[in-house]
Parts: structure tokens; C-alpha cells; sequence
């Protein structure tokens, strides 16, 4: 645990902060096995890579949800129990096509779980609620890695279960809301995960 | 043989590249999968543009990824913006099959090597070679040739690629030939291209040249190579050439080749893949010949600068350049010069009857030294060539240069 909880501080402090989706992809790299991927805006980032090597303009440009999904639709071919992550701004969420996507991402059973960026007033309109019916719907702290973490692994372990897509709603808070990696310092400092002198 | 329609030989050859190849995945918006029991047939819905992402995704997923859009009749639009949106380096293996409504559109889209066969047998083999390539490759399926037929191969590697877009090639029997050797040979660039010439080369030697291809990489574009990274490469050809002018051996290649040292060379199979071999590689790469070269890639920047210069000087280009390499080889003898602009990137020099050291060889984007090897060793070459590249890139020390300055 105390491996698992210092690499995920890692690839927060890889992630630039102001970035909404930062803390959940962080949590997500550090879930992820060495066959699973991370969707990014032109490459799957392989789960398990170092830190060091994640880009921090990795979440510079969002990737395309349709993309992941073609990604997903590969890995169920290739092999069983892989699975793909797909961060999924906000923008990007309002489209059109986007709960189209999550239909059929459900209608396939795609080892996929889309990390969805929304704040406290996403509107939850009827349609999209129809359109997300299908779907298994989780909401998490989108600032906060602890309670990212059940999210994830839920969604992780359904994937791989082959129980279909999860779709993570992360509710990012204000702008001035304690940094993701802030909060988590503070966490593994008070559990006694790691000393202040090793959390540079 | 079998005897198949022009859509029949398609899918044909679509599933038995299926069964053969793990990594092969059909993608079909709005239509059904053709091999319902395979995970990899997968039947989508109508999705537009997402389409192409998805196609695009399974391919970044190491799948090579077959975009089945004949069932749309307008995707053009779709296509071009997709395909301009992929970023520069983006490389996806990927097939997309449609339909004739569209083809003039369709063969504008940048980047992507278009095939539209124009019988059944065309069809069996263009889709072989699209669903072997390791590039963007487009396969248009005209609907109005559907009912034509025609004797297809069997022949599990029956693959063609069109000459100049009509052509067909010769008789299965006589084409056939391994999948890897074919898909390098052919696949990987437009033969349009390449001369009718570029493959007339004997057995031995592009055997002895895969040494050098096997070290090379990617393409880069002539502009993006601004580390001047030498290359070094081996010519297998000119040896043939050397040979006829010391009247040694029979030349293979006409010796009117080597004469015409103003004229635009044979391209080289490295030409496409300029980064070559290391020099310790070249060096060990052991060829029965005398005469060798190595080459360093000009920016257009350097080059540009260069035209600059002679402008402000008042004296044409090459004087310049030519002045340039005396001043670098004031010390060599029997060296001589060719000032080449306008050759096509990635010729190569010959080195031409009466110079008995070296030729000097400024093309359109690359200095290339031609020398003997029995007088100038590979070092030697090399030095020379970072000597008079380094007064090129730098020609306006020229303008201090006491010589130069009396004139």
C-alpha cells in the first residue's frame, strides 16, 4: 500500500495541478497494469510507467473518446482483462455523440472506464440521463486521490470482469481548493506512509 | 484458381488475411459483420466522424485496423478532415475501403496511398497489398465493377500495386513472391514515384545493400534533419560503374550512367530512408568495389544561406560553393566539384572519369563525396566532407578569406 500510495504522489507531482482531470489520471497510472492503457490525445499510455516518463503535457490536449473506445474494442479482441482508461473533459462530455459513445461502449461490454470532468453543476438534463442508463455511473471527489481510489478500482476490476464501461464522474471543486498532491502529502505524512523529508 | 467477382475476390481476400493475421481487425459502421463469429468483424453503428477515431484508436492499440465505410456514401468531407487532423508523425496501420462516388475527392487526401483497382484480380491483389502495408492506405471498391469476374489466385501472397495507377502486373505465377519482400519492395512508398529503373538492379547487389537498409530509419523530412548527422552510405551501384570505366568488368549498369554525371542519378534504395549506417557499419560492410561515397544531409536553410551569399557577391551559386570546397581542400589534390540544385533529394554522386581522388557533389539536399576508395580511405572521405561542409555552412569567412578577396 505504502508503494502504491508514494508512486500515486508521484504522478501527481508529474501532473500539472490546474489540469481537472490530473488527480484522476494519477490515480489511474498507478492502477493500471503494464497491459492496460491510458487514452492520450495521440498515443495509449501503458499502465505502470514510470512517473518519470509520463509527459506533463500529457493531459494537454484531451483525447478522443472515440478513440479509446476503438482502443477498448482492440483489446477485447486481443486479450481478455485489459482494460482502457479515458479521461473525458467537460466540454467534450456536452457533445453530441459523446453519450452516443457511452451506449455503445456499454451495448459492447468494452473493458472501458471513461473519467469524466464535471463540477457541481453539471446538468444532469433528461436525455442525458437516458442516454446514460446504460451506463455504471459513479460519482467521485475529482480533487481528492484517496477517494478516487474505490472509484477506480471498481471501475478497473468491472472492466477486467468483463461487466462493461464505468463511467467516473469527477467533481473537480473550486480553484482554490488544496492541490490533489497537497492532500495526499498530508495523508501519507499523517498515516505514516512516508516522512516530509521523503515527499520532496 | 477461382473464378470471383470484383466485391467477391475483396472479402476474399479480407478474410483470408483475417484467419492468417491476429492483429487485423474489420471495423463496418452501419453495415454487418461479414465473419459473425470473429471478434474481430465488429459491425458498428452509423457514427460519422467518429468512425475514423475509432479505426484509429484499434490501430494505436497495435491492431491493424480496416475502416469499412462503403456503406456511407458521402465520407469524403469525413476523411480529409480526419486524416489532416492527425498529428505530423502520426503513422496509423490502417485500411479504409469505400466506395467510387467520391474517388476524385478521395485521392486528394494527403499523406494516404490510394488504391482503386479496376478489375477483380486488381482488387484481390490491391487489397492484399493495402491490408499489408504498414501505412494510411485507402482502397476504393467501385460499386459499377461489382459484377465483373475474373480469375483470382488462391495464392495465399497473390499481391500487386499499381506502376502508374493502370498497369497490371504480370501473371501470379511470375509476381509472387514472400510477403515481407513485396510489402518492403512496394508497399512502404507510391511506385509511381520511384524511375522505371529504381528496381533494375542486380540480385547480388540489393542483397549486399539490405545491410544498409536494415540500420535505417524512418524518412525524416529534408527540413527537419538540422543535426547534420553524417550519413554514411554504401552504393553498390557505382561500383558497376567504376568497374566500366577502368574497363575491368562489365559493367551491369549502362556506363552512359556514368557519364551522364550532370544528369539526375539513379536514386538509391536508401534514398527514402536517409538515415543510413553508422560509419564503423559501413566501414565493415565488406563490398568487392573501388569506389564509395558518403553523404551529409544540407538544410534548406544552409542552402538557401548559400544562394544568399553568392547573390551578395555577385557570382552564381556554384562558383561560390566551388570556392567554398577549395578553400576546405586546399591542401587535397585530384578532387573535383558538381554543383547540383536542381537533382531530385537523395541522388547520389558518380564519380566521373578523370577525377582520380574524389568528386565533390552539392545536390538539392545533400553534400556527397564520391571517392576511390583504393586512393582516399573511408576517413579520409569523411574528413573531407566535414571539412567543406563546414566552410559551406559557414561561407561567409570566405569574405575574410585573403583569396577571395583579391578577386
Amino acid at each position: 500500500m505504502r508503494d502504491f500510495l508514494l508512486k500515486m504522489y508521484a504522478y501527481l507531482r508529474r501532473l500539472p495541478a490546474e489540469q481537472g482531470l490530473h488527480a484522476a489520471v494519477a490515480v489511474a497510472l498507478a492502477m493500471l497494469g503494464p497491459d492496460d492503457r491510458l487514452a492520450a490525445r495521440a498515443a495509449l499510455i501503458p499502465g505502470g510507467v514510470l512517473p518519470g516518463k509520463v509527459s506533463s503535457s500529457l493531459l494537454d490536449e484531451t483525447p478522443d473518446p472515440a478513440a479509446a473506445l476503438g482502443a477498448a474494442i482492440a483489446l477485447q479482441a486481443q486479450a481478455e482483462g485489459c482494460v482502457v482508461v479515458a479521461p473525458v473533459t467537460a466540454q467534450r462530455a456536452q457533445e453530441d455523440d459523446f453519450a452516443s459513445l457511452l451506449m455503445l461502449a456499454a451495448e459492447m461490454r468494452l473493458p472501458i472506464a471513461f473519467l469524466m470532468e464535471c463540477d457541481e453543476e453539471f446538468p444532469d438534463d433528461l436525455d442525458a440521463q437516458a442516454a446514460l442508463g446504460e451506463i455504471e455511473r459513479i460519482q467521485a471527489d475529482g480533487g481528492d486521490a484517496m477517494r478516487l481510489m474505490p472509484a477506480l478500482r471498481l471501475a478497473i476490476d468491472r472492466a477486467r470482469e468483463g461487466d462493461g464501461p464505468t463511467l467516473i464522474e469527477c467533481v473537480c471543486g473550486a480553484a482554490d481548493a488544496e492541490s490533489p498532491a497537497a492532500r495526499l502529502r498530508d495523508v501519507l505524512i499523517t498515516e505514516g506512509y512516508a516522512r516530509p523529508e521523503e515527499l520532496v | 484458381m477461382s473464378r470471383m467477382t470484383y466485391l467477391e475476390a475483396i472479402e476474399y481476400v479480407l478474410a483470408a488475411e483475417m484467419e492468417a493475421r491476429l492483429e487485423l481487425i474489420v471495423l463496418r459502421p452501419g453495415a454487418r459483420p461479414a465473419l459473425e463469429e470473429s471478434e474481430r468483424d465488429v459491425a458498428l453503428p452509423r457514427m460519422s466522424r467518429n468512425s475514423f477515431s475509432v479505426a484509429l484508436g484499434a490501430s494505436m492499440a497495435g491492431m491493424h485496423s480496416v475502416l469499412d465505410l462503403r456503406q456511407e456514401s458521402a465520407c469524403a468531407e469525413m476523411l480529409m478532415e480526419a486524416v489532416c487532423a492527425l498529428p505530423a508523425d502520426a503513422s496509423p496501420e490502417m485500411t479504409i475501403l469505400t466506395g467510387a462516388e467520391e474517388a476524385d475527392r478521395l485521392a486528394e487526401l494527403p499523406g494516404v496511398m490510394v488504391l482503386q483497382p479496376k478489375t477483380p484480380r486488381q482488387a484481390a491483389g490491391f487489397a492484399r497489398a493495402a491490408l499489408r502495408s504498414s501505412r494510411l492506405t485507402l482502397l476504393i471498391a467501385d460499386q459499377a465493377l461489382a459484377g465483373e469476374e475474373d480469375e483470382i489466385p488462391e495464392d495465399g501472397d497473390f499481391m500487386m500495386l499499381p506502376l502508374d495507377g493502370t498497369e497490371e502486373t504480370p501473371d501470379a505465377e511470375e509476381e509472387t513472391k514472400p510477403a515481407e519482400e513485396t510489402a518492403a519492395e512496394v508497399c512502404d512508398e507510391p511506385a509511381e514515384e520511384m524511375p522505371a529503373d529504381f528496381y533494375e538492379e542486380p540480385a547480388e547487389e540489393a542483397s549486399a545493400e539490405t545491410e544498409d537498409d536494415a540500420g535505417d530509419e524512418g524518412a525524416p523530412e529534408p527540413g527537419a534533419a538540422e543535426e547534420n548527422t553524417e550519413e554514411i552510405e554504401e552504393n553498390a551501384d557505382e561500383p558497376d560503374e567504376a568497374a566500366a570505366d577502368a574497363a575491368e568488368e562489365p559493367a551491369e549498369i549502362p556506363s552512359e550512367a556514368c557519364q551522364e554525371e550532370q544528369a539526375p542519378h539513379e536514386a538509391e534504395e536508401p534514398e527514402e530512408t536517409p538515415c543510413g549506417t553508422d560509419e564503423e557499419q559501413a566501414a565493415e560492410t565488406e563490398k568487392p568495389t573501388t569506389h564509395r561515397f558518403c553523404s551529409s544531409r544540407m538544410t534548406p536553410v544552409e542552402l538557401a544561406r548559400l544562394h544568399a551569399l553568392a547573390g551578395l557577391l555577385g557570382m552564381p551559386a556554384e562558383t561560390l560553393a566551388g570556392r567554398c570546397t577549395e578553400h576546405a581542400m586546399k591542401n587535397t589534390a585530384s578532387f573535383g566539384f558538381v554543383f547540383e540544385p536542381e537533382a531530385e533529394p537523395g541522388e547520389c554522386a558518380c564519380l566521373a572519369p578523370g577525377h582520380e581522388n574524389a568528386l565533390i557533389w552539392l545536390g538539392n539536399d545533400r553534400l556527397t563525396v564520391s571517392y576511390d576508395a583504393d586512393s582516399l580511405s573511408h576517413a579520409q572521405a569523411g574528413a573531407m566532407l566535414r571539412a567543406v561542409k563546414r566552410v559551406l555552412e559557414t561561407p561567409e569567412l570566405l569574405i575574410y578569406d585573403k583569396e577571395c578577396e583579391g578577386e
